[in-house]
């Protein structure tokens, strides 16, 4: 698959309906069944999947403690919003310096976990990812970092720094723009791994790392680079949300929930394409957002055997299933 | 192949069908039909009748304001998942006083009309993150007027902000975290006594009754609320010349306590008192009697207020302390409010009380009546409002001092932090919970010191 400037730009085509529709709604009120809680869950699980993307679609390897990076970011926003706030500063240091945070901690945790596990192979890979979040969970709890079990609450601090009409501000509109910012980042970063040498050495990875290794391709460098990026883009989402939930627990931050999402949705958009998780995320946000008033708690039921037929009928995903069966889609769909 | 891989998505759609359709059956919420109660309840007064006024079109005059048909009150509940008891005997509450509203009382009185209140609510699964988008859609989709709180401080943490950044009024009866409070939340009013003033009244009682009840253990989930709980008790203590012997937490989640029975055991405590919810409140119970761990009394937190404490514990639960907001038998009536000199609104204790064995052939308990209570004042503040502005009814809220069936209420303007209620002190006496503290409105006498585990497995009950 070669990259074409259509592909490109009928990319951004949709990303710019997504975030068009959002400032739209904000301006003028609900579009029909279109609301601004329907768009910032699309948006959010747009980001999850295409950083996800990044290291499942483009390396094939299963990262069951994903959500930690997200975990790290939500901690590391609001421990910067808090400190900034108990220092007496201004709020933007306090977004300034939980950036900083998120970015080292979560490029920190990928560098550790990656150097290590990433030289496991398949079902081993998976568990020590699994029992890194689970381990960073009991850790946060048992040492009582970040105010433990108790839960480290920033909606105090934000409306303190920013106001009431601020913090609204926030916790809608901006980190709506904070999530699809990361979710573009991450496609930009997708495009410009597939067009370089890095892009062949992670599908090489993917369809045979020993043959690659013995090409001469420096495997786990690689995947490290592609675990981190990961982490990063995962643990800058997690920044973003951290204004939308503004008080966090471990329980809800370190939910495995949130890995198995983003796993689904870079499956059943199509593992490595870029398009992927566009599609996935419009349909799986919608379906959860619909079926939240349906069929409460049962989006992942019904998700549940959605990807097993797709893994079944359409193993490259909903995108790959297009690309295969309808071929005038190849020219716009990547 | 292709036949086959067919053949296989057929099935899985089949399945599928299936799942959702036993989804959409067990999730559906539990109908309520009224039940009439099988006997009269004891110890409740006879109670005549109650009159169903309705409105009278002639009370219509040319409304001021534009009153909609009826005025929604939105809220989650923690129908399923770890706060489900809660939750569900909440709902209860919330059904009796819409009962109460619009039938006895007739509708809220506004621009010269009688309103009916309705309710719309959404099982938020005891999970944070479905709070928040729950409690957005309860704005932004379904619109409705108000809002009221769900169970739990953990899930009113969620809730709050959202109400908050919406601009609307949220009632909160269900979360008694001080931080709700001191978040510097404008629409957030707490309707019962907040953690930090929940259980201290418990070292007030046990000083009344033995001076020489000095050695206290606290023994705590590490969450919010709890954390909070323990800091009220132990500034209490501290007060009341209490020394505390053993303080120890567990984290959320924990049901095996154990290691921390061994310790506490040999430290050999006057008082043991427990920071907990349901599920790990009656796993603690447990393990005390498993291990013997004997104490001249033992307060739980949370568990022992719902029923179903004594149900799964049976002789094992007698004797044992427990805060509650509210009980049934505490009738926080009319006189109650002559002696304050404020103003009495909503049904009395013994008519909420009356009216819910009705409706659910069961007594109502401090979720449920919380819940009810909250409603109960919102169409109080409206009616003072005269509006369906949020500010105003903030306002209102911050204006009122009065009583209803669940005590007072009166919240700090700025914070809305609650000062008027106060908790009580219950206790398990032969199968019957009985108030115990504070002196004034005591349904009976305290039983101290309590049986040791052996006495009560050999079946003894505690009777004053």
């Amino acid at each position: 698959m070669t990259l074409s400037r259509t592909h490109i730009l009928a990319l951004l085509t949709l990303y710019a309906i997504i975030l068009g529709l959002r400032i739209l709604v904000e301006v003028v009120g609900p579009l029909g069944p279109i609301t601004g809680q329907l768009l910032t869950l699309l948006a959010f699980y747009i980001a999850l999947g295409q950083a996800f993307n990044i290291f499942l679609g483009m390396t094939g390897y299963v990262d069951f403690g994903y959500v930690a990076f997200m975990a790290l970011g939500m901690y590391g926003m609001a421990s910067g919003v808090v400190r900034a706030y108990e220092a007496g500063l201004p709020g933007y240091y306090g977004i300034v310096f939980g950036l900083i945070q998120t970015i080292t901690l979560t490029s920190l945790l990928a560098l550790i976990v990656g150097g290590i596990a990433l030289r496991l192979r398949g079902a081993y890979f998976a568990i020590a990812t699994i029992s890194v979040n689970e381990g960073l969970r009991y850790l946060v709890e048992g040492l009582d970092i970040w105010e433990g079990s108790r839960g480290l609450i920033v909606s105090g601090p934000l409306i303190r720094l920013f106001g009431s009409e601020g913090f609204s501000l926030l916790a809608t509109i901006i980190s709506d723009i904070m999530v699809f910012s990361v979710a573009l980042l991450a496609l930009v970063i997708s495009i410009v791994f597939l067009n370089t040498r890095i892009g062949y050495a992670l599908k090489a990875i993917r369809e045979d790392e020993d043959a690659a290794r013995v090409m001469g391709v420096n495997t786990t460098m690689y995947k490290v680079l592609a675990f981190t990026t990961s982490g990063i883009l995962g643990g800058l989402l997690g920044a973003a949300w951290s204004f939308k939930v503004a008080s966090i627990y471990p329980p809800d931050a370190f939910n495995i929930l949130y890995t198995i999402e983003a796993i689904i949705l870079v499956m059943l958009g199509g593992a490595g394409t870029l398009a992927g998780p566009i599609v996935s995320g419009t349909l799986y946000g919608s379906l959860k957002y619909f079926l939240a008033g349906i069929l409460p708690g049962f989006q992942l039921l019904v998700f549940a055997p959605i990807l097993v037929a797709v893994i079944v009928v359409a193993p490259e995903g909903i995108v790959g299933a297009l690309r295969a069966y309808i071929p005038a889609t190849r020219r716009f769909i990547a | 192949m292709v036949e086959r891989s067919w053949l296989i998505l057929g099935g899985i759609v089949v399945i599928l069908l299936i799942l959702v359709g036993i989804g959409y059956y067990t999730t559906r919420p539990p109908e309520v039909t009224p039940t009439t109660p099988a006997s009269t309840p004891t110890g409740t007064p006879t109670q005549t009748p109650m009159e169903v006024r309705t409105p009278t079109p002639t009370e219509t005059i040319a409304p001021p304001v534009a009153v909609p048909d009826r005025i929604v009150i939105g809220f989650t509940l923690p129908l399923s998942g770890a706060f489900s008891k809660e939750g569900q005997l909440a709902l209860k509450g919330a059904l009796a006083a819409v009962k109460w509203v619009n039938e006895v009382y007739g509708g809220v009185k506004i621009g010269g009309k009688r309103v009916p209140i309705e309710i719309k609510y959404y099982d938020d699964e005891s999970k944070r993150d479905l709070v928040i988008s729950l409690y957005e859609r309860l704005i932004t989709v379904d619109k409705v007027h108000f809002l009221v709180g769900t169970y739990t401080s953990t899930l009113v943490m969620a809730a709050a902000p959202v109400a908050e950044k919406y601009g609307m009024v949220f009632v909160n009866w269900g979360g008694a975290s001080d931080l709700i409070n001191k978040q510097g939340y404008k629409y957030v009013v707490t309707t019962w006594t907040q953690a930090s003033r929940y259980m201290a009244p418990v070292l007030d009682l046990i000083s009344s009754l033995d001076p020489t009840a000095k050695r206290v253990a606290l023994i705590w989930k590490s969450d919010e609320f709890n954390r909070i709980v323990m800091e009220g008790v132990r500034s209490r203590a501290q007060t009341l010349g209490f020394t505390i012997v053993y303080d120890k937490s567990f984290p959320i989640g924990t049901l095996d306590f154990t290691p921390l029975l061994v310790e506490l055991a040999v430290v050999k405590p006057d008082i043991i008192v427990t920071g907990t919810h349901f599920a790990d409140g009656l796993a603690i119970t447990k393990q005390l009697a498993d291990m013997g761990v004997n104490a001249k009394l033992i307060a739980v937190n949370v568990a022992p207020s719902v029923p179903d404490y004594y149900k799964s514990l049976g002789a094992l639960a007698e004797g044992i302390v427990f805060p509650s907001e509210w009980e049934p038998g505490v009738w926080w009536g009319p006189d109650y409010a002559k002696k304050l000199g404020v103003e009495f609104f909503g049904p009395t204790p013994q008519e909420f009380h009356v009216m819910f064995l009705a409706m659910h052939g069961e007594e109502p308990t401090e979720y449920s009546a919380s819940l009810a209570n909250a409603i109960i004042l919102l169409v109080k503040a409206i009616e003072v409002a005269q509006s369906l502005d949020q500010k105003a009814v903030r306002e209102a809220f911050s204006k009122l001092d009065i009583v209803t069936f669940f005590g007072r209420f009166k919240i700090d303007p700025e914070t809305g932090f609650q000062i008027g209620h106060q908790s009580v002190i219950g206790q398990w006496q032969d199968g019957r919970k009985v108030i115990i503290w504070p002196p004034d409105i005591a349904t009976g006498k305290p039983y101290y010191p309590v049986l040791t585990w052996e006495e009560k497995k050999a079946g003894r009950r505690a009777i004053p």
